[in-house]
């Protein structure tokens, strides 16, 4: 290897052209690794910190299960094994074992294959004291397991292990929330194709003659281009994610008229990986050269916000511990706590309530993302007021989140109170909240 | 109007990449808005505690005009006289004396900025300013430019340096030190901006090195032909690297390449095998040399750990590979002196990001204070070593050799691929 690495780089900058070669290849050996890193890195403390000694993830064919990506393996239908087992069990060392009934190890991750029947006697060898299963009240990606497979679990099983069976929610959690980081640079990856397609989207509308329809259909097809598709449990799968004048008025429909306000929500999915984001143009009216100033103000006031809720976010607390400090943080600095409860007006009533006043209102849904946009909203430590049910879990590191936040301000010029929903996907390490992508900064402006 | 940063990342990106939108490119302008954030990160996160490490409470780093400089990417200009000063807090205060870059206001990085009256064209008249600056904050130690050793923290000129010197005046000149330290942790700290390009280019780096992998025709194409470090070597030790070598059936290729240059390195190798007549699978010893390799991967994996100097995880992997059975040579060559049963390894596990530091280097090559450096979080560097392992049967001294150079992370849990590793040992019909 005598040659400098560097001379030879620099001689061949000019040769590079576009890549395209083998991209499923590496798709594929993106999955594989990611899968082999969860499994050798994550897998153990997500266990351990459970206090769980046995996983049983249970799947059938033909029902995708939500965890069938990050688990790998081969599980065809047969009518004499319709069910396939995955077990994990905490052996002691570094490592958790990994056994495979009933489907087979493609990618040679699971120690042992072998058949369904052999459930009970692997189990009763291992004598787990805590056995948690894929069930979950709360959580839908913990709870693939189908009435019939638990009928046929428990029967394999008998009383004696029944009694020790879990909710597998929290290990699946840790499981999906504790990143490698070729999870983050895929995902990462998606954001960025994404963000760059959005934007171009919006500078692509011709005021009076473009529609929501023909700036969602064509950044969809220039998101299909480079292999990335509508994230999976999109609400609107088999629909591109719609750009819609937002102010002054709401309209979904028609064209983009001068001086409208465009909000965009879209959330992409690339291979296992989901995002969550928005963007944000203003069509200038007849004779305006920029943004009214009115909404320029309330734009920057929500540029203030996301400063300070960035040095907010800290690994170790919990999220109602960090809800409730970026109430006070953010009430400090001049802001009014106007909280949703996503389900009511609270948050319009108390906008309202604030009238013309000079200060800002603000609510926020710091939800996870990552893997399912909103889809995997319930995983992990949840920064909403309203998400009560995961306000007691955690900020761990590698936690990613949507960096969603509403803020209020009267704006002159439209003669009312306008709420600006921010929104981009972030990162939470040992620094405190990083980006993945360059945020929201700007209103696009569209002459 | 293109500021001039823009037109050298341009530049740069325009020579790496093509200019559509595809998943295999970064338009500058994109690339120019995801080191705005990065730098911004980097700023908040990496820079206190850079300086605080090393007990300096004023940084000030001179990039003179017209003049290249190691840093000009990271701190954002090539020109201008860069004063961080530590305020307590949690962030250090960012300010620009002299003339400098139009563009640095654009950046949303720095607090302040100075610029005192320029005297003659060319003349960044920091000169006449910064001793006021300097004595509000009164700082007791001032990091400065210029390194005996660490040539990237060397940037400033010696007349720049006297000019300095004669306006702190003595008190202040007397508090000035060398800013090698800061600069090393500065660079080698890493955000999650950084770790995404760096998968990012680690991608494009496996695009280059499949396509060259694909161009192979045995018999015909010569390593001059492949784009990369490109090389191969026969069983006595003798390498042919770039030439006009053609390969044969037996031989082991080996591809090294990268993307990012200039940004963020990424680098990737791949290994591949020439069929002989007659077969049509990788024969015994290539297995067995790819398996060695595997054993070492997980070595180093195992015992690369955070908060370790270089050095000390350098005598911890040669103690662990010697305990699996492994010879540690100290060059990139076949040992004739060891025990003939054992398979040799080398090691330069050296920073990947910029490649004029490549610090830390858990490797023997390379200065000792890039040893001497601790394994940040997040460290990125290259995943490279050597293996030769012998084949006695063949007679003394002859065996076999592949090389490695992957892209790795190191977090708590140890190492992390940013990027798939080599996946194997190519066939080549």
């Amino acid at each position: 290897m005598k040659k400098s690495l560097l001379a030879v780089l620099l001689c061949s900058i000019s040769l590079v052209s576009a890549v395209a070669a083998q991209e499923s290849k590496r798709n594929y050996e993106i999955m594989k690794l990611i899968r082999q890193e969860k499994l050798d890195l994550i897998l153990p403390g997500a266990m351990r910190d459970n206090d769980v000694d046995m996983w049983i993830h249970v799947v059938e064919s033909g029902r995708m299960d939500p965890l069938a990506l990050d688990l790998g393996g081969w599980t065809e239908y047969r009518a004499w094994e319709p069910a396939s087992y995955y077990i994990f069990t905490d052996r002691g060392g570094d490592r958790i074992e990994r056994i495979i009934l009933g489907g087979e190890d493609v990618d040679g991750f699971y120690d042992v294959e072998g058949s369904g029947n052999d459930l009970l006697s692997l189990v009763t060898e291992r004598n787990p004291k805590v056995i948690a299963i894929n069930m979950s009240k709360s959580l839908g990606i913990a709870n693939g397991l189908s009435h019939t497979s638990y009928l046929r679990l428990v029967n394999a099983l008998g009383n004696k292990y029944t009694k020790r069976l879990t909710s597998a929610e929290n290990v699946i959690t840790d499981f999906r929330v504790r990143r490698v980081q070729r999870e983050i640079t895929a995902i990462s990856h998606a954001l960025e194709i994404q963000r760059q397609v959005m934007e171009a989207a919006l500078k692509r509308i011709k005021p009076g003659i473009s529609t929501p329809e023909d700036i969602g259909w064509w950044a969809a097809d220039q998101l299909l281009a480079q292999g990335i598709g509508p994230s999976y449990q999109a609400a609107t799968l088999f629909l591109p994610y719609m750009p819609f004048t937002y102010m002054p008025e709401e309209t979904a429909g028609g064209v983009f008229e001068r001086g409208s306000f465009i909000m965009w929500d879209m959330g992409v999915g690339y291979l296992n990986f989901g995002t969550d984001i928005k963007r944000y143009g203003y069509v200038l009216k007849e004779g305006e050269k920029d943004i009214p100033q009115g909404l320029k103000h309330a734009w920057e006031r929500g540029k203030k916000a996301r400063e300070i809720l960035k040095k907010t976010i800290k690994v170790g607390r919990t999220a109602g511990e960090t809800h409730d400090a970026i109430v006070e943080t953010l009430e400090a600095a001049g802001f009014v706590s106007t909280p949703s409860d996503d389900r009511t007006s609270q948050y319009t009533d108390l906008m309202i309530e604030l009238g013309d006043s000079d200060k800002s209102g603000f609510s926020v849904d710091l939800h996870t993302t990552g893997n399912m946009s909103v889809g995997d909203a319930a995983a992990g430590a949840q920064i909403a007021p309203w998400r009560s049910d995961r306000a007691h879990l955690k900020i761990q590191p590698t936690h990613i989140f949507a960096f969603e936040f509403e803020i209020n301000t009267w704006i002159p010029e439209w003669n009312k109170r306008a709420s600006i929903n921010f929104e981009d996907n972030a990162i939470v390490t040992h620094n405190g909240v990083e980006y993945l992508s360059p945020v929201n900064e700007d209103i696009i402006v569209i002459r | 109007m293109i500021t001039a940063i823009q037109k050298v990342l341009t530049t740069i990106v325009a020579l790496v990449f093509v200019s559509s939108l595809s998943a295999a490119s970064i338009h500058p302008k994109n690339l120019a808005e995801m080191l705005k954030e990065i730098r911004k990160d980097k700023f908040d996160y990496v820079l206190p505690k850079a300086m605080r490490d090393n007990n300096v409470d004023m940084w000030i780093h001179v990039i003179r005009q017209k003049k290249p400089e190691p840093l000009a990417l990271d701190l954002g200009g090539n020109a201008g006289v860069f004063i961080f000063t530590d305020k307590g807090g949690d962030r250090i205060e960012r300010a620009v004396l002299g003339i400098a870059d139009e563009e640095l206001w654009s950046l949303e990085a720095y607090d302040l900025f100075i610029s005192g009256e320029e005297a003659f064209e060319g003349d960044m008249a920091w000169q006449d300013i910064i001793h006021d600056f300097v004595a509000e904050r009164d700082p007791q130690r001032i990091a400065l430019n210029y390194s005996s050793n660490n040539a990237a923290a060397d940037g400033i000129s010696s007349t720049d340096y006297v000019k300095m010197i004669n306006a702190l005046g003595d008190s202040f000149a007397a508090r000035v030190v060398s800013a090698e330290n800061i600069i090393g942790d500065y660079i080698s700290g890493r955000v999650l901006g950084e770790i995404v390009l760096d998968g990012y280019f680690g991608l494009e780096a496996a695009a280059k090195i499949d396509r060259e992998f694909e161009k192979i025709e045995v018999g015909r194409t010569t390593l001059a032909e492949i784009d990369g470090n490109v090389f191969v070597r026969d069983i006595d030790g003798n390498e042919n690297n770039g030439n006009d070598y053609i390969l044969k059936g037996g031989d082991l290729i080996t591809i090294l390449n990268g993307a990012g240059e200039g940004i963020f390195v990424a680098d990737l190798g791949g290994n591949g095998y020439v069929l002989r007549d007659g077969e049509t699978g990788l024969p015994e010893e290539v297995e067995k040399i790819w398996q060695d390799a595997m054993t070492i991967r997980e070595i180093c994996r195992k015992n690369i750990k955070v908060g370790r100097t270089a050095g000390e995880t350098l005598n911890i992997l040669i103690e662990k590979a010697e305990d699996a059975g492994f010879h540690y040579t100290n060059v990139d060559q076949f040992d004739l002196n060891a025990d003939p049963k054992k398979t040799q390894v080398h090691f330069d596990l050296h920073a990947q990001g910029v490649r004029w530091m490549d610090a830390p280097r858990i490797s023997p090559l390379g200065a000792d204070w890039q040893r001497e450096m601790t394994i940040p979080l997040f460290h990125t560097f290259t995943f490279e070593y050597m293996i030769h392992m012998p084949l006695p049967k063949l007679g003394k001294g002859k065996h076999l050799y592949i090389a490695f150079h992957d892209g790795a992370v190191v977090t708590e849990r140890g190492v992390e691929w940013p990027y798939p590793p080599d996946q194997g040992i190519r066939i080549i019909r």
